[in-house]
Order: C-alpha cells, then structure tokens, then sequence
C-alpha cells in the first residue's frame, strides 16, 4: 500500500515433490543470504535446518540467527503471505517455495501485480532423472509441464552425464526463454555445503518419519527401484533392531513390483501385480542410532539405486 | 423428569420398529418409542401434546457443510436463488443484473460509510450474454470500493472504485485479471494473484471470520431454521481459537446443533495434524465432537478444477487441477489411515476418485482396517467401476446431490454432456450396492437444506426444469435415510445420533406436512416446524 520503500524482490521456487527444493533452499540459506530474508515454505519439516541456526521457533514461524524468517502459515498462498507481510512489513527479499503442483506463473502474477513486490525469478527445480516422465504423467504432466514453462532458470539435478546435451536441448526447445543449469551425478554441488544440513536431493523419494516412544517408524515412497539383494543384506545386518518391514516396491533391474514382508526373523518377497507402479515401505524398529543408521542406509538405497552398487 | 410427545407419525429409521405415534424423552435422551400403550408404563410423566398433528423424525445431519455459511450473512447477499439468512429472513433470488444492482444499491446504504461493500452469491452463469463488470457495479455504488464473491468464492467482481484502490486499474497481461474492450481490467478477478491484491488493500479477509463465535452461532441457527440438529464444519483448520470458539458455544445449552468439526489436513504436516488431533479429542462434548480428517484433492466441476478422466471436459476445457502432488495426497491418505483416523476426501472429478481409491486400497493391503469409514465427499460423476470398488473398499459416499439443481443444466450443455449426466451423483447405483450413502449443501456453496437436498435427490430435476439420470433417482424414504442415518454413518455417530430409538440422543425435526404421503415434489416445501436437540425445544 505505500510506496516509501523499494518494491521487494520475490524469488518464487516450483517442481515437483521430490525435485529438490529444500536442497537448493537449503543451499541458498547456507550460501549467505541476505539478513533480512522472509522465506515463505509448505513445511518446516522439508527443510532441514540446523538447530544452531534456529533462533527462535513456534508452529508457523521459524527465525533463524542470520536474521532471516521462515514461515508455513495456514490459508491460500496469497491469504499466507498478505499474513507474513504483517509480521514483517519489509523484508530485503522473499523466497516462496511453491507446492508441486502449483503454476509457479500464477505465484509470481502476485509479484508482478503488487506495488508492494518486484518479481525476481522464477526458478523450476527437475529431476533429470525422472524429466520425460513427469513431462507425460498422465495426472501430473499438466503440471509439470506449466512449471517448466513459466521458469526463468531450470536448476537440473540427478542427471547421468551422459545424458546432459540431450535433456538441455530437450528442455530449451520446451522454453526456449529459460537459463538452464544442470548438475551431473558426479559433480554434485557447486557450492560445497556441510552434509547434515543439505541432505541429497530426495528424488524420486519422499520421506516421512514419526516417533512412537521407544519404538521408531519411517517409510519411503517414491518411483525410485531398490536392489533387493542389497536391502536383503541390510535388513539382516540390522535384524537386532528392525521389527517389521512391509510395503511394495520396484524391483531394480525388472523395474517389477514386488510385495515385501519382514517379520519373526523371516523375509519374503513375492511379485505382485499392481498399478501405479511405486515403492512404498514402512519400517518399525527399537528407536536409537543403530535404528537411525539403518534408516539413513535404506535411503541411500532408495535414492541413488544406480550408481550406489558401485560407490560401496 | 420424562416427557412423552405425541404425534401424529413418526417416522423412526429404526428397522425394528420403521413407525410410531408416541416418544418418551428422559435426561436429553430417548427412553421409548412406540404407541400410546407402550406409553404407560411410564406413570409419572408429562404429556406434551404440541405436535400431536406433525410429523416427527431424527434430526437432520448435515454431513458436508462449511461454518463460512455463518460468515457470509455479515455481508449483502446477491444470488440467483432465493436464500433464507440466519434470522428467518428470505432474501429473493435475483433474476436480472437491475435486480442485483438495485439489491446492491439498498445494501450499501446499510453499510457503514467509512467500509468497503462486501457481497457475495452472485453466479454469472445464470446470465449468459449479460456482460458483468466493474460498470455493472459502478452504477449501483461507484463513490467507494465494491467486492462481489460469485457464488463459488473463487472468483470477484470488484468495481472501478475498488480496481483503483488496489491498484490494479492499470494492469495488463496478468492471468486471472480480465481485461474489457477498452484493454483495462473490466473489474472480475481470478485466482490468487488478483485476489490477494484486494484483500492486501482491504486490510482484511472474509475468510478471517470463521473461527468467530458470532460466525458459529448464526450457522447453528441456519442449520436449526433448516431441520439440521447434527452438522459439521468440514475444513476447519483446528486454530487454538478455532477450537476454543467451538468449546465455548457448544458448552452453551441452547446451542442448537451438535457439531463435528474435521480438520484440514493440508494446514498441517501429518504429524502436526496427529498432534493437534490428539490435542484436542479430550476437548469434546456431548455437542462437539472432534476426530476426523478433511482432504481436499481437487476443485469443482462447474469451475473447470476438477481432475476428469478421459474424456475430460466437454467443451474441450483443459483437465483440472490438485490441490497437492497426487503422491502427497496419497502419502496423507496412509498416515491417516495407519494411525486410526478416519478420512473425508474432497473428489469432484472422476479422476481424482481414482487416485483416492487406489490410495485406500494400498492403505488397506498394508494396514488393514475394519469400519475405517472413509467418506468420499462430492464424487459427481464416480463411473460404476468406481463404485464397486468403492463397495469392496468399504468407503462410504456423501454425495452432492444439490448439483443436480443448481448445475445440472450447466453438465448437461458444458462441462460433462449427455452420458456422463445420466450417473450424475449416481445415487441408486450406491445404494445397489449397499454402499452407506450421504447426500449434502456444501453450504454456503448451496443453500442448507436436507429437506431441499432429499427432493434433488429424488428428483433429479436442474434449475431449468431437465431431468437428469432417471435411473440414479432414489425413492423418499431412501433420502430421508440419507439426511438422517445415513450422514450420521458417515461421521460415526450413527449409535448417538440418526434414528429415534431407545438410548440415543434426542434429537427430532419437527415436520408440518408427511414427506411420506405427500407428492415428492412438495419435499422441498415441506415447513420445519420445530427441532428438538437432547430433549430440548428449539421453535424460535
């Protein structure tokens, strides 16, 4: 409503669950932001902070120690961040991470409506690995094809390097207008980042874990495939403290899906026939670190199932 | 103290016992039901004789609707079809754009000076060709800033005054900002980025309103004035002062509805939303009773959101949109379901049927559960594939029958055609195959009314007088089913509440007229004489 100050830049962050935006909003939060940041999220448990960064924290509003403020208010984007905007009136910059199958277009029309706000940058985060795919997902394609379009930078990831020049070719022919910036399987990050606060981009798996006393569960999903022979291999070197595995899951190799049981020792694959091809396993164990090494392990197998057979 | 009324028939929902002329009531609960002989063995109790010439019946539930109904009447109504307010009061639908301006004019001269004129209800839909734009408005009220909700809240038309008050009188190329001939925004905003603006210049959002105690007292009397004794707020976001309104009016004794909020799953992440739950499961009372989950996956049929199936729209329009990634909707779906909890899904579209169907399924074969009740809610044009997988899942359905009227017309012509309206709100077909069945307003989207919802219901007739899917008709004592036991099914208190049978609560609608006996389509006009809530009369 006044016009006093400058118009405050909005950076606005789009893809798909799963395509990395908590990565590269972690990356931009450790990379030094500018202190006075107001970081608008869908959820603090997708981004991962250090404690030691957290000044201060309730259910909607987390300040961080560099000054910057995160927040996941309830309501539409627009009610969410007329809402930010009267906790803090002017911010140096705000970043909206928009949900996955959110038109980052119609996120930025707000920006470019407001006399309030100035629009930045429209950046569209792809897993490289998974891109023709989405492009055609019958539910979500129409989606993920409206955030590439309306991206001034395509921030690629998880891409084999053979498969570089092609996808960047394939992509601008689809926006021609956008700034395309891959990043190959073997050069991870150009900002080197602490691992703890910049988990690996989760694609093509989400992860949600809850505690329940002593006893912990945590599942994975995703279209990610797992090599059965090495999960069989971890779940029985961690039997002490797994108690249960159950789920479905795409068999490396085959890409077939397979139903999982673990219980009383005993673990049994068997194949099953079922459509939307997806993995999901839940897990329940003894809580503590050895539980925690194993969940950390079954991730790493989850997410990176072609290049790990190698790597260890 | 027992009260035993009189009437001239009650109709029970009680199978063992489908009629009766006589009701004992003790303690807010029912203690008999039966003849004037079965009466007196009760020796010590009054004769209440006042509605020995009515109908009785269970009190209405109401099983999809939204406490925003109660906000709304803070504001000038402006719909197509005729709508009774909180105080009794019927507001005539408004059958021109001279009509609406006039109408607008008059309450704008009620509103305070200093305040912006809100209104809402307006559906361009009804005027095809009429052009509706900020000079429409301008020559009812031009001198201060209008704000107009159509009826679908997810579209304005604001006029000239209020386009330069936020700003935006200028602007071009921006989705959502329609622009006129003169290549100026012509007053009607869509979507988020256009609505914001407005609601930043206000200073304010009508949707702020909801958790207010004002706001959930004239929806109860909405909801009484309508026959409904059990009603739900079917997104409630479940604030500390969401949930402390809701304690403090129904902890009221002349609070006339029982209500049961569910909360919005998309405001908290899984695990909140389990805390907050857990939060607040001990905050219950015998009129308040918290422990579902509402989710929404998709939009509206009649506003292009909903995700379609193939053929998809049929006019051509591109498929719909999701509320949230398919696979975090599926992801809530499975922590919900594993933790207990019983889910409501917003479906409109047929493709969104399939993705929660599929959800529930790889939620049962994983964590198998008996009498999860999961409601999908709407679920129009569900195909019968659909529907008896839905049967084999165990899923309940709560259907929006009330689309049949208000835009019937609009899926025969634009959005659906011919077939597809043939199993419009397929409602025999769920009842063939015993799957339980709710009908319901989705008021303040339609007007609150079971007794309106079950003539849709039977029916089966659009605004403009078409019949749509003869062979989806249910018979008058299935809907009475369905605004009664049935929506009580769905939000598990078909033991407390839906029929009238010994131990349950009592809770009566009060009818003039015997929508058993009289032509079905008088159901609609059928006066709600009374209700009566845990023994007590509630006739204002």
């Amino acid at each position: 409503m006044t016009t006093e100050y400058a118009p405050i830049p909005v950076t606005v962050i789009g893809g798909f669950l799963g395509a990395g935006k908590t990565t590269y909003l972690n990356r931009l939060i450790q990379g030094g932001l500018p202190p006075d940041v107001l970081i608008i999220v869908n959820d603090f448990g997708d981004i991962n902070i250090d404690a030691a960064l957290i000044d201060y924290q309730d259910d909607n509003v987390m300040q961080l120690s560099n000054g910057c403020i995160c927040c996941t208010l309830g309501g539409t984007l627009a009610e969410q961040l007329a809402q930010a905007l009267r906790i803090r009136a002017a911010p140096g910059a705000i970043l909206i991470e928009a949900s996955g199958v959110a038109d980052p277009a119609r996120i930025a029309d707000i920006a470019r409506l407001s006399r309030r706000l100035r629009l930045a940058e429209v950046v569209c985060l792809i897993d490289g690995s998974q891109a023709r795919r989405h492009a055609t997902d019958p539910l979500v394609g129409d989606a993920w094809r409206a955030q590439v379009l309306a991206a001034d930078t395509l921030q690629v990831n998880r891409l084999a390097p053979g498969d570089k020049r092609e996808l960047e070719q394939w992509l601008s022919d689809f926006n021609p207008r956008a700034r395309i910036e891959c990043e190959t399987e073997e050069a991870p990050a150009d900002t080197p980042v602490q691992p703890s606060l910049s988990p690996r981009p989760s694609s093509p798996a989400s992860n949600r874990t809850a505690s329940h006393g002593h006893w912990h569960t945590f599942s994975l999903s995703g279209r990610g495939s797992i090599d059965k022979a090495r999960l069989a291999a971890l779940i029985e070197a961690y039997r002490d403290v797994l108690f249960r595995a159950k789920g479905f899951m795409l068999a490396e190799s085959t890409d077939d899906i397979e139903l999982l049981q673990f219980s009383g020792d005993r673990l049994h694959w068997q194949p099953a026939l079922r459509a939307p091809g997806e993995t999901r396993l839940v897990f329940i164990g003894i809580a503590g670190e050895r539980f925690s090494a194993f969940e950390q392990a079954v991730k790493t197998l989850l997410e990176n199932p072609s290049s790990s057979a190698s790597s260890e | 103290m027992t009260t035993i009324y009189s009437a001239k028939r009650i109709i029970t929902m009680n199978p063992s016992q489908p009629e009766a002329t006589h009701i004992a009531v003790r303690d807010g609960r029912i203690l008999a039901v039966g003849t004037q002989e079965a009466m007196q063995d009760f020796h010590d109790a009054n004769h209440d004789s006042r509605f020995e010439n009515d109908i009785l019946l269970p009190g209405f539930v109401e099983g999809h609707s939204h406490a925003l109904e109660g906000a709304l009447w803070n504001y000038g109504y402006l719909g197509y079809f005729g709508r009774t307010d909180a105080d009794g009061r019927h507001w005539e639908g408004l059958r021109s754009i001279e009509a609406m301006q006039q109408r607008l004019k008059e309450y704008a001269a009620t509103v305070d000076e200093t305040s912006p004129v809100i209104a809402w209800g307006f559906d361009p839909v009804y005027f095809p060709g009429e052009r509706l734009d900020r000079h429409a408005l301008d020559i009812a009220v031009s001198e201060r800033p209008v704000v107009m909700f159509h009826a679908n809240l997810h579209v304005l038309t604001v006029n000239t005054a209020m386009l330069q008050l936020a700003g935006i009188d200028q602007v071009e190329g921006i989705e959502g900002i329609r622009l006129g001939d003169d290549g100026k925004p012509d007053g009607e905003l869509q979507e988020m980025a256009a609505m914001h603006v407005v609601f930043d210049a206000l200073g304010f959002s009508v949707f702020d309103l909801v958790a207010s105690t004002e706001t959930l007292k004239r929806y109860a009397r909405i909801a009484r004035r309508s026959g409904v004794t059990t009603i739900t707020d079917l997104y409630n976001p479940l604030t500390d002062e969401g949930v402390s309104a809701l304690e403090a009016v129904t902890a009221d004794d002349r609070y006339p509805v029982r209500m049961v909020p569910a909360m919005a799953a998309l405001n908290w992440s899984p695990e909140e939303g389990m805390a907050r739950l857990r939060d607040c499961q001990h905050r219950g009372n015998d009129k308040l009773y918290f422990g579902p989950v509402k989710l929404m996956t998709d939009g509206s049929i009649q506003g292009y959101t909903a995700r379609l199936k193939w053929p998809y729209y049929h006019d051509g329009s591109p498929n719909g949109i999701w509320n949230a990634p398919p696979q975090q909707l599926k992801d809530i779906v499975h922590h919900y379901h594993q933790a207990g909890i019983q889910l409501h899904i917003h479906c409109n579209g047929d493709e969104s049927v399939e993705l929660m169907l599929d959800a529930i399924e790889e939620a049962q074969e994983l964590w198998p559960r008996f009498d999860h009740r999961h409601t999908l809610q709407h679920c129009q044009i569900m195909d019968h594939a659909q529907l008896r997988r839905a049967a084999r899942l165990g899923v309940c359905l709560n259907i929006f029958a009330n689309h049949l009227y208000y835009w019937g017309d609009i899926h025969r012509t634009r959005t659906l055609g011919f077939e597809r309206c043939q199993r419009l709100e397929p409602l025999a077909s769920t009842r063939r195959l015993n799957i339980p069945l709710a009908i319901h307003s989705d008021a303040p989207v339609t007007p609150l009314g079971p007794l309106f919802t079950a003539w849709c219901a039977v029916m089966r007739r659009s605004a403009s007088g078409i019949q749509l899917g003869e062979q989806e008709k249910l018979t008058v004592p299935q809907a009475l089913e369905a605004i009664t036991l049935g929506a009580a099914y769905t939000l598990r208190l078909d033991h407390l509440v839906g029929s009238l049978e010994i131990g349950k609560f009592a809770d009566i609608t009060v009818l003039e007229e015997d929508p058993l006996t009289c032509e079905p389509d008088r159901l609609k006009d059928i006066r709600v004489k009374a209700t009566v809530l845990g023994g007590e009369v509630h006739d204002d």
